[in-house]
């Protein structure tokens, strides 16, 4: 068989290194995804292993990486590239050397870049705030503030609101404050000072920046008037409580604010001169580290990786080999003593390593080769289980009939060719899909399905030629095979006859109006069902039948599946005792079931006819299958034939009374009971096979235990050395001799259990999961009704069903919205069910079947998949 | 035209590019379907009235429909083109 039909041969190895050359050789194998290395320092903790130090400093070089990544993705610069280009080379040890002082200058440029930054902005605020206060300082006293609040204060004085005892000249004080505070401050003020205080505020109309924050704010220039000394001290206190910043060094004269405001400007272009160059360097330096960025980080991961790999490794006896265990493909060996080869060759040591490969009884991983278009089957088994080593892998077999189950579930043309060119897109757009590394989860699920989406289209293109289903409407492309039975004066009478405002329905009895000698519509679903009345009642029938047939198909594909894995393990006692009663009863119940469907669909239709030598009055008297299943079980008489002998009596044939609960062949009693029997008869043998074996073995076993106490016995009389080897070499022959590994220390009670769970499991499965298969008739009943639901309520409702002009507007309108609604509702929403329920259906009714699933992965150590998460990250 | 184009961002012009190249496939053969006189969609037709109806009044309905159809679909073709023309001003492409 294929590769991917069984998991890959594995063999575990040893590996001895000089300690000088294992870097190289440890680097080498890394370029490739075929070594998994066992820990063999488990009992050690991750702080105590040999290279911790290495570990830690490089470390420190992709945390400094991930900083100078950060501030590049601050400053908005691309970095361009990708991290895993394929080329997996580590640079010599003197160009990792200068990338870490590299690393350590940049870093501190970058910092003290930020920090000089930081300052610049901060001080060009102030100036900023400074020009502010002096340019409204000027606007108040324009205005004429000053003399109104002179004027004000002498009024409050004369009033005698404040005692004469001060009496000085009128102080200001200038500051700046947010203007959501403004009004706070206004008020807070006002009671501090005992009303003694006059204050006018002016809003800055530019926003200012908060070095601290970096965002935008809105502040206001205030001026404060006041009298005396303790005014000032309590006017400060409130400034500082409303982190209000004040200007005490504002001049007071006219002409000194202005020389001031002019020396201020004069420092703002300055600065603001030195910040764009400061910008400016900072762009180009984080601009060339940008362009190296992917490869530096490329290279930490990398030789990170191959530390962690060493510490794996133990030492040998004198302490100057590295010894590392781990597990190779049979078929990948040669390439890894290759790479070794180089890896130590590169070094320049001048001692070989060593490969060997070990015999050991531990269960290899299990590892499965796929490529882009099966991994993503392989992943959908592995989510269920990974399968036992060397076990049968379902995968193969998966990739037919998963989009196929899913199509029946699905099954819709239009539905079907959405989804083929959503597949196509993914599919031959991926490379440049996979080059834009997009980030989001749900498009890379989406994406990494691409393949599965493409068929699943695919299958549900075939399903919905087979349905005749196409947006909830038929196609005719090979003609009916019915017709119009009835002539023209007919249809011309029943029109006259019926009632005004009511709609007929016309029979179209298949005697007349089915072409039986044309034969049926050439492929798939007659569309004259598409406008029948009774159409759920025959597509519920044909497609109830055809989910018991696959399921039954699907399952015996399982059954016979076991038989290779049976035959792979040379248990002959399995395949007789598990694998030939499962097909017998499978057989003898559920494929019998399948013929009965098929013969009925064949031999039986609505004329009078006669069917197996018996003769069959009309479709009334057609077997009832699941009723005469439960018959057959209960061994119930049943009336042979469909009508009472004697032949016709008034030119009609006597009917049995329940006539399609007969037997409707030759021999049907007796050959249904032997079935009955034989599949009854299956139980106890795959119940008590293996047990019974297991007893006759251990009997054996003993019965030749005893002889080799005899042989003891006769050399007894010979000597006593003798005695000893000759005990001892039987021993190891009759051990060799029963090499079953596993079942040496299991015990009867343990294989009973064992094979009791797995025999009622099948017994009951085989019921239970043919019922379940039903679901692939439910689902699609469910999927056409919403697509006609959509088609009549939304499309034809709200578009077509209006005329005239404002008609083209509503179809132009109602067809967007008929069509997203389509694409959300029937495509994904019912495409995640009919996918969920296809999952499970392989799952659960397909892999119990023959599936363990016991084993563990192989994940081998790679570059690749170490640089993808530095991706990913 | 700095307010004009683009109206729509990269994601939504490319897709209303998607269902309008659709709408002119989709709604173009629904109107042949229509105008061949396809019996499937004979329930879609809407009479008014009852009683008898004579096969002209058909012909004429199946034919209104299909002129309807192939209305929307040219209104599809004029929006794609519409459509494609603001997608050429985003800088980013989807596809």
């Amino acid at each position: 068989m294929g590769s991917l039909s069984r998991s890959e041969e594995m063999r575990f190895c040893q590996l001895i290194v000089e300690k000088d050359a294992a870097f190289n050789i440890v680097a080498e194998i890394g370029k490739q995804p075929y070594v998994q290395f066992k820990d063999l320092n488990p009992n050690v903790n991750s702080f105590q292993r040999t290279f911790v130090k290495d570990i830690r400093r490089y470390d420190e070089m992709e945390r400094k990486l991930r900083f100078l990544e950060s501030q590049i993705v601050k400053d908005e610069i691309v970095i361009p590239g990708r991290v895993d280009t394929g080329d997996y080379t580590i640079l010599p040890t003197s160009e990792l050397n200068t990338l870490e002082g590299t690393l350590t200058e940049l870093e501190k440029d970058v910092k003290s870049m930020n920090d000089s930054d930081s300052q610049l902005k901060a001080n060009f605020m102030d100036l900023k705030e400074w020009d502010a206060v002096l340019d409204k300082t000027d606007e108040f006293f324009q205005g004429g503030v000053d003399d109104q609040a002179q004027e004000e204060l002498e009024n409050l004085d004369e009033e005698g609101a404040v005692p004469r005892v001060e009496k000085g000249p009128v102080n200001y004080l200038v500051g700046i404050i947010r203007r959501e505070r403004l009004n706070g401050f206004e008020r807070v003020l006002w009671r501090a000072c005992h009303h003694t205080a006059y204050i006018r505020s002016s809003d800055i109309e530019e926003e200012l920046e908060d070095p601290g924050t970096g965002e935008k704010v809105h502040k206001s220039v205030f001026i404060i008037f006041l009298k005396g000394d303790r005014m000032r001290s309590i006017v400060e206190k409130v400034c500082d409580g409303f982190k209000a910043k004040l200007f005490k060094n504002c001049p007071k004269t006219f002409k000194e604010r202005q020389s001031a405001r002019n020396d201020v400007r004069a420092r703002i272009q300055d600065l603001q001169t030195v910040l764009g160059q400061t910008r400016e360097h900072r762009f180009r330096v984080l601009q060339a580290a940008a362009n190296n960025h992917h490869q530096w980080l490329k290279q930490v991961r990398m030789i990170k990786t191959v530390f962690h790999m060493l510490n794996l490794f133990t030492f040998d006896g004198i302490g100057r080999f590295f010894v590392g265990e781990c597990w190779i493909p049979l078929k990948h060996v040669e390439d890894v003593r290759k790479a070794i080869e180089v890896g130590a060759e590169r070094s320049g040591s001048s001692v070989k390593p060593v490969l060997n490969i070990l015999e050991t009884s531990v269960t290899p991983p299990t590892y499965n080769e796929t490529n882009k278009f099966t991994a993503v089957f392989q992943g959908i088994v592995d989510s269920y289980g990974i399968a036992t080593y060397r076990e049968l892998n379902p995968a193969p077999y998966t990739i037919i009939t998963f989009p196929f189950l899913f199509s029946c579930m699905f099954g819709d043309l239009g539905h079907g060719c959405i989804m083929l060119m959503a597949g196509l897109w993914f599919v031959l757009r991926e490379k440049n899909l996979q080059a834009r590394n997009i980030k989001d989860e749900i498009f890379n699920m989406f994406f990494g399905g691409r393949y599965i989406i493409l068929l699943m289209g695919l299958f549900s293109i075939h399903a919905g030629i087979i349905y005749n289903d196409m947006f909830a409407k038929s196609f005719n492309i090979f003609g009916s095979g019915w017709k119009n039975p009835y002539n023209a004066s007919e249809i011309e009478g029943w029109i006259n006859r019926t009632e005004h405002g009511k709609e007929m329905l016309v029979e179209l009895a298949p005697e007349d109006a089915y072409d039986h000698a044309g034969g049926p519509y050439s492929f798939g679903v007659d569309p004259i069902w598409n406008i029948a009345e009774n159409k759920l009642n025959f597509l519920n029938s044909m497609k109830m039948k055809l989910s018991v047939i696959l399921g039954i198909s699907q399952m015996t594909f399982g059954v016979i599946l076991s038989f290779f894995n049976h035959t792979y393990n040379k248990s002959k006692i399995d395949i007789f005792t598990v694998f030939i009663p499962q097909m017998l009863f499978m057989g003898c119940i559920f494929m019998y079931l399948c013929l009965q469907i098929i013969l009925k669909w064949l031999f039986f239709w609505t004329k009078e006819a006669t069917v197996f030598g018996q003769i069959y009055p009309g479709s009334h008297c057609a077997p009832s299958l699941l009723i005469g299943l439960i018959n057959m079980f209960m061994m119930k008489d049943r009336n042979a034939g469909f009508v009472v002998d004697g032949g016709k009596v008034n030119g009609e044939y006597r009917e049995v009374e329940t006539c399609y609960l007969s037997q409707w062949y030759p021999g049907q009693s007796v050959i249904e009971m032997i079935l009955v029997v034989i599949a009854v008869i299956c139980v106890p043998v795959m119940l008590f096979g293996k047990p019974i074996h297991h007893v006759m073995q251990q009997k054996k076993k003993a019965k030749e235990l005893h002889g080799n106490a005899t042989v003891r016995a006769n050399v007894v009389s010979d000597s006593s050395e003798i005695v000893l080897n000759g005990g001892s070499k039987k021993e190891g022959a009759a051990h060799e001799e029963h090499g079953h590994g596993g079942h040496e220390d299991e015990s009867f009670g343990d294989i009973m259990v064992h094979q009791a769970i797995h025999t009622i499991e099948y017994v009951l499965g085989c019921v239970s999961h043919t019922a379940s298969y039903l679901r692939l008739w439910a689902l699609s009943l469910a999927h056409a009704q919403l697509s006609e639901v959509l088609w009549h309520m939304v499309f034809v409702t709200g578009g077509l069903g209006i005329s005239g002009t404002a008609g083209f507007i509503a179809v132009y309108v109602v067809f967007f919205i008929f069509f997203v609604l389509t694409i959300s509702i029937l495509v994904l929403m019912e495409g995640l069910s009919a996918f969920l329920h296809t999952l499970r259906l392989h799952w659960v009714e397909f892999q119990s079947k023959f599936y363990l699933g016991l084993g563990y992965p192989f994940v081998p150590y790679s570059f690749k998949t170490a640089l993808q998460e530095a991706e990913a990250a | 035209m700095g307010k004009i184009c683009p109206l729509m961002g990269p994601k939504m012009s490319a897709f209303c590019m998607v269902m309008s190249v659709w709408g002119v496939i989709f709604l173009g053969l629904l109107g042949v379907f229509f105008y061949i006189q396809a019996v499937t969609l004979f329930p879609d037709l809407h009479f008014e009235g009852h009683g008898k109806v004579p096969s002209s009044v058909i012909d004429a309905k199946y034919n209104e429909k299909a002129t309807q159809c192939w209305i929307a679909a040219g209104l599809y073709a004029v929006t794609l083109i519409a459509v494609f023309w603001q997608n050429k001003y985003n800088t980013a492409q989807i596809f």
